[in-house]
């Protein structure tokens, strides 16, 4: 057996084995595994997955438009998994979890070893990359980032065997890998770019720029990017034909994060909020003495490998990270800042943690050049113990998954059976309703597109506080000021609230947010004082869920405007609802005018087409409860009832979807061209040899 | 026919990518940043041709490069400083600018990458002493900056030489 092959297997089994050890819970067992911003989903909602993508979402809070239509395909293999009946615990290891742990170790030891040809090289860039603590931060909750991420060293492992010759196999294999990685995390893609067009100009070898030779090696190594943007058409066009994403907040947001971030912990790969031990979010942490060695490691590096190209380019590489991760501080203080207001795309990039990927990846390479220079130049001996103590500086990083320390996501979840028993009774539930959880959901509580979750906080911080506005005050209402305002009883009707529910204080989840936000106690106090809402749980369940009756349906019609201070008169209709984003309604004797209604937040995307009128299009208009309302009056070419009235059948849809469905040919289309075009080049290729 | 442009063609060529970012930069809101080195090059230039055309011995390459650069580190310092710069863009603090200056300084008169290298990477060993001393953090901060501009000038030079491809 081949001696090379004997070693690189051993150094594999050797990583792997730190990393199985690290992470041990993520593969003994298949229970759920859930905390922080890594939520739980119900069957339900995956079974809704594997269906048509759409652009406007009802799930959560009062709906709106999807901006992270790009993990639509995500969505599609989780709900496929559902589907063949694997639980969320086995699909959110297959998906995510497995490959965050697999996919970085093999990818970088390989590429780390084509460039330096050393397997102690190869190993310590591995546990670079694998154990710094931007890295293991991300592991506790950022999931989608970290599988992109992971998928990273590999990218660059083919970029850079198809920076040397051509393969129409590679290519394919990128332009894979690529959608993959803006399917999990677009802003992935977005940094890997300009990095792969830096490494286009490093990987050129035909001499003169300006050649028919450097434009064909361009087109080479863009070809997978291309592909990429191709399979992202489908949104890309879509979500830029809807008006003011997010009612304008997306694009108002400030920079987040000023103060965390500075050069000393950029250049020494210490995120800001690593305390060594317990998880401390939004706390910056100091900078330990020992981490001045990572830089002096990695630019060492850099110096003993400076007569590779490829070395420099990772050099240049981390320094592009250094400028961007610190954010704000020196120097360039106002560089970050005007990428942010001006840079098309930069805008998704609110805090400029997600550019420390771009460090890691650049010391490790970097730091693995130290370690090839050590074994190449001194005694054995001294470069095993260095190489040891190196590796030692990153392994230690594993310190609060050993010790439990980082316990959060590496403990198996069980849903309280209160939980269980109410997302039952939701599940059941035929038609359209809202839950409003107070003070925040729970992430065991259950959300479809037909039982939407709603929780106050979003709420009184975005559309109910516009009302609050509205009737002139300036200041931020507070939860108990929505309690104590008249209009709550109507607005929970127009919003087709049907439960309100405060959670359990699940401690043994870590699900207590109560915390953050005040006494438990308080919350129920003020819902159980509201005469409008009926207490359907005992007084003293964990969960406590209250009912309101008179919510309204999805979609309503009236004779005359129904708003907070008015109740206006339902008129029958038939709804045919046929995706979020599309329902046919049928009236029949409906009153001219007559108003109808959408209790999703407003949207002047939103429009009624009368079926038979010609350019009888409706937008719609904001009620005063934030909704959207159409004012619907047919005149031409309709016979009236004796008593006034007329029969018609309208569609109500969401504009942009259109383009959405359009996009996707098109996407889909591109595609099939650009493999049969790979195909077609290899065959021709083979033929030629 | 990319290989058949001449001087002529390149000069208009640039002039067009040149005028293109000048637009989109204008456009973007940068452009003071550009007004502000685009008038400080200008000046030394100036200066630099008014140098030239008086003294006719001064011909070597060096002594042109070195008094190209001086100027240039000079103008763009007092420009920076001046009161001409106030409402333009502070995207640049003073470490930066010195850095920059490193950069051209380096790529001026072809400084070997590998002492460059050294230098930067020198500053980062020293670091830690510095850090053990209890050193102010604002003097450890713009020795960050002065190793991080070092080193990339070194790795400009480094390509400059041609290193061997992987």
């Amino acid at each position: 057996m081949n001696n090379n092959f004997v070693k690189h297997t051993i150094a594999l089994i050797v990583l792997f084995l730190c990393v199985f050890i690290a992470y041990d819970e993520w593969y003994v067992g298949t229970g759920i595994i859930t905390h922080g911003d890594w939520y739980t989903v119900e069957e339900d909602w995956l079974h809704e997955a594997v269906s048509m993508p759409s652009i406007w979402s009802s799930a959560a809070d009062l709906g709106g438009p999807v901006l992270l239509l790009s993990f639509y395909p995500i969505q599609w293999a989780m709900g496929v998994l559902s589907m063949m009946g694997f639980g969320f615990g086995v699909i959110e290891r297959v998906l995510f979890l497995w490959p965050i742990t697999i996919l970085p170790i093999i990818g970088m030891y390989v590429l780390s070893y084509r460039i330096l040809r050393s397997i102690p090289a190869a190993c310590v860039a591995s546990l670079v990359y694998f154990f710094n603590t931007y890295f293991m931060l991300g592991r506790t909750g950022h999931l989608t980032l970290m599988t992109a991420n992971a998928f990273v060293p590999l990218i660059f492992y083919l970029y850079l065997k198809l920076g040397e010759k051509q393969s129409y196999y590679i290519s394919a294999m990128l332009g894979i890998l690529l959608s993959l990685v803006s399917f999990y995390e677009i802003r992935v893609l977005y940094m890997l770019v300009p990095l792969v067009g830096l490494l286009t100009l490093f990987t050129y070898r035909g001499g003169k720029w300006l050649s028919i030779s450097f434009v064909s090696h361009a087109m080479k190594m863009g070809f997978p990017i291309l592909c990429a943007i191709i399979v992202n058409l489908f949104w890309i066009v879509a979500l830029s034909k809807v008006s003011a994403i997010g009612g304008g907040e997306f694009f108002q947001r400030i920079l987040f994060g000023n103060h965390f971030m500075s050069l000393e912990r950029a250049v020494t790969l210490f995120h800001p909020f690593w305390s060594g031990g317990k998880l401390a979010t939004f706390k910056v942490q100091e900078l330990p003495f020992y981490f001045w060695f990572v830089p002096i490691l990695a630019f060492f590096g850099l110096y003993a490998g400076r007569s590779k190209k490829i070395v420099l380019y990772f050099g240049i590489v981390g320094i592009i990270g250094i400028i961007l991760a610190k954010q704000v501080d020196v120097p360039f203080p106002e560089l970050y800042e005007w990428l942010y207001l001006h840079f098309p795309g930069f805008i998704a990039f609110r805090e400029a943690s997600k550019f420390y990927g771009l460090i890691a990846l650049s010391y490790a390479i970097l730091i693995g050049s130290t370690v090839q220079w050590l074994w190449k130049s001194s005694h054995k001996i001294l470069a095993g113990v260095t190489t040891l103590a190196i590796s030692a500086l990153f392994l230690f990083n594993a310190m609060p998954l050993l010790n439990g320390d980082f316990y959060e996501l590496q403990t198996v979840r069980y849903r309280p059976v209160e939980y269980e028993a109410f997302n039952k009774q939701l599940s059941a539930l035929p038609n359209f309703s809202r839950t409003l959880w107070v003070p925040f959901w729970s992430r065991w509580s259950y959300y479809t597109e037909i039982h939407p979750r709603a929780n106050i906080l979003n709420l009184i911080g975005g559309p109910w506080q516009d009302i609050w506005k509205e009737n002139g005050n300036n200041k931020q209402i507070s939860i108990e000021q929505i309690f104590s305002q008249e209009y709550l009883d109507r607005l929970l009707d127009l919003s087709s609230i049907q439960y309100v529910v405060v959670p359990i204080r699940d401690t043994d989840n870590d699900d207590d947010f109560f915390v953050n936000y005040g006494k438990r106690e308080r919350f129920v106090q003020d819902i159980r004082s509201l005469d409008y809402l009926t207490e359907i749980s005992p007084r003293n369940a964990r969960l406590s869920v209250f009912e309101n009756s008179n919510f309204r349906p999805h979609v309503y019609a009236t004779y005359e405007k129904d708003t907070l201070k008015h109740d206006a008169q339902q008129i029958p209709i038939e709804v045919d609802r046929q995706s979020p984003t599309k329902y046919i309604i049928a009236f029949e004797k409906a009153p001219t005018p007559v108003h109808v209604y959408l209790t999703d937040a407003y949207s002047p995307d939103w429009e009624v087409t009368i079926h038979q009128s010609r350019g009888g299009k409706y937008t719609s208009k904001k009620t005063d409860a934030q909704l959207n309302e159409f004012t619907l009056d047919p005149q031409d070419g309709f016979v009236k009832h004796p008593d006034g009235t007329i029969s018609f059948t309208a569609t109500l849809a969401y504009r942009p979807q259109f383009y959405l469905q359009q996009t996707i040919v098109l996407s889909i289309a591109l595609g099939v061209l650009c493999a049969v075009l790979v195909k077609y080049l290899m065959n021709k290729r083979r033929n030629d040899k | 026919m990319i290989n058949k442009l001449n001087k002529g063609h390149m000069l208009y060529l640039g002039l067009g990518v040149a005028t293109l970012l000048f637009i989109a930069l204008w456009a973007y809101g940068a452009l003071a940043l550009v007004l502000e080195i685009s008038i400080a090059l200008v000046l030394t230039f100036f200066i630099a041709f008014i140098i030239f055309s008086f003294s006719p011995h001064l011909t070597t390459l060096r002594i042109k490069q070195l008094i190209l650069v001086a100027l240039c580190v000079v103008s763009l310092s007092l420009f920076h400083g001046s009161k001409a710069s106030q409402g333009f863009s502070e995207a640049i603090d003073g470490d930066s600018l010195l850095g920059v200056v490193w950069i051209i300084v380096a790529m001026a008169f072809s400084v070997r990458g590998s002492l460059l290298m050294k230098v930067g990477l020198g500053i980062f060993i020293f670091l830690p002493v510095l850090i053990f001393l209890e050193v102010d953090e604002l003097i450890v901060k713009r020795l960050i900056i002065h190793a991080l501009f070092l080193l990339f000038a070194g790795i400009m030079n480094s390509l400059k030489s041609e290193p061997d491809n992987v």
